[in-house]
């Protein structure tokens, strides 16, 4: 499809080129953005909008990279490999984006959604993006703690909604998120504050003063800062 | 304390679940779990992204998407190849009048010696206009046109030229006069098609006042002709 005239003709600049490699390869690119974003967006609006993004910066990125002559494609494949490769970490970025602004504040309240299905998902987003912060950054030891405290008030509160019987070892917080029913789910900021406070053995100021480093924490590690 | 460490998802359990997340096949948790790990680990993003790219592969994938209209980027580069400025700003005009005014003088510099200007003379009567799409990309058709005035810079400063075609299906749209000057350079004037007073053709009259200097024939070899259909 592509040769090394049509290489060189980029390379160069030519304007021409590059809308005939738009029009020569958008489909196909196309194709992968969306089957790769789909399953993270049931919204169709938002789902075109995510892919139609993902697309047309991908193609400034390698107008750039030809104009520019940042890049040098010896083969085909190394071209393609290439295109996709834009294209999957701009759909990635902007994914993550997406899902963080539908998702963004624990535990203050659970956003809005219709579907009560929807509204487990997204806890369940929220507190396993939670566990793979624990898992995967180095944390200061001070700030593990306070996290962990956290979880742990979001896992007493959703005893309490699923059934105030059962013990904290006998179900793990994503089997609790299966069984509750949302109405029935609340997360009080003042409770919340009292119980880290007792938790941690803290006066007010030093929890204050943590919560903020988390936020900041957070913010770093490019999680949107969380509302609590 | 509940142990966090052991609640997190794997790798393995993602790469079990990734044919039932593609098809939707999940609990309503699990899917959420698993959104944060692909967009989180690299790993698995390869993986996931290589199971999307052979779903492709085989065709059983969605159906084709029309090609939008090329982005604005490259849309803009084209129409900078193709017409060059577009005569309308004054930033424009400062600059492309100083270019003008070097070829005028090479012009004027012949004439004075007795020699026709270059071009002059021996200009074509009818000359072919390319035809541009809405993204400036050029389409197979050409459009004839006559030239009833030829171009020129009249002594009042002001460029002049007349062009009618027979063809009638272009009725509204704009002619572009385009102007090669030295140093690769173009500058365009835009004019529209309107139907001439017996309705058998289409004149386009192009105008522009605001040269500063006179009395100058356009050689045929520096300009050229777009339809845009615009």
């Amino acid at each position: 499809m592509i040769n090394e005239t049509w290489f060189e003709r980029w390379r160069t600049g030519e304007a021409l080129a590059t809308s005939l490699a738009y029009k020569c390869f958008w489909q196909r690119y196309h194709r992968f953005a969306f089957s790769y974003c789909r399953p993270f967006l049931k919204n169709e609006f938002v789902l075109n909008q995510v892919v139609r993004t993902a697309m047309d910066d991908a193609f400034l990125q390698l107008h750039v990279a030809v104009t520019m002559g940042r890049q040098e494609w010896k083969s085909e494949a190394q071209f393609d490999s290439w295109c996709l490769k834009c294209i999957r970490s701009r759909c990635v970025d902007l994914l993550r984006q997406e899902l963080r602004r539908r998702m963004d504040i624990l535990p203050e309240t659970i956003p809005y959604e219709d579907d009560d299905n929807q509204r487990r998902e997204n806890l369940a987003f929220q507190i396993e993006r939670l566990f793979y912060v624990l898992k995967h950054t180095e944390m200061p030891p001070v700030l593990v703690e306070t996290l962990e405290a956290v979880l742990e008030y979001v896992k007493k509160c959703l005893i309490e909604a699923v059934d105030s019987s059962l013990t904290p070892d006998s179900m793990s917080i994503f089997e609790l998120i299966e069984h509750i029913e949302i109405s029935a789910f609340e997360l009080d900021k003042d409770e919340m504050y009292d119980f880290l406070m007792k938790r941690l053995k803290i006066t007010r100021k030093t929890l204050f003063r943590r919560m903020n480093r988390l936020r900041e924490f957070f913010r770093q590690q490019g999680f949107s800062p969380f509302n609590f | 304390m509940i142990h966090l460490m052991e609640r997190s998802l794997t790798c393995e359990e993602v790469a079990n679940v990734l044919d039932d997340f593609l098809c939707d096949r999940l609990n309503p948790v699990m899917p959420g779990r698993v959104k944060v790990h692909i967009l989180y680990c690299q790993e698995c993003e390869d993986a996931y992204a290589m199971r999307i790219q052979s779903s492709i592969e085989s065709g059983a994938s969605i159906a084709n998407v029309p090609v939008p209209q090329l982005p604005h980027f490259i849309a803009a580069k084209l129409r900078e190849e193709m017409l060059g400025a577009i005569w309308n700003s004054e930033l424009v005009r400062s600059q492309m009048v100083a270019l003008l005014a070097s070829l005028a003088t090479a012009v004027q510099h012949r004439q004075r010696r007795g020699l026709p200007a270059r071009g002059v003379g021996r200009a074509q009567r009818v000359v072919e206009a390319e035809v541009l799409d809405k993204s400036y990309q050029p389409l197979q058709e050409k459009v004839k046109f006559i030239i009833e005035t030829e171009p020129q810079i009249t002594g009042q400063g002001e460029l002049m030229a007349k062009f009618s075609t027979s063809n009638l299906s272009y009725e509204g749209r704009a002619l572009a006069f385009t102007l090669a000057l030295p140093s690769e350079q173009k500058l365009s004037i835009l004019a529209r098609l309107k139907p001439a007073s017996e309705q058998t053709q289409l004149i386009a009259e192009i105008s522009e006042k605001r040269f500063e200097m006179k009395s100058m024939r356009i050689p045929s070899g520096i300009w050229k002709l777009y339809v845009l259909l615009e």
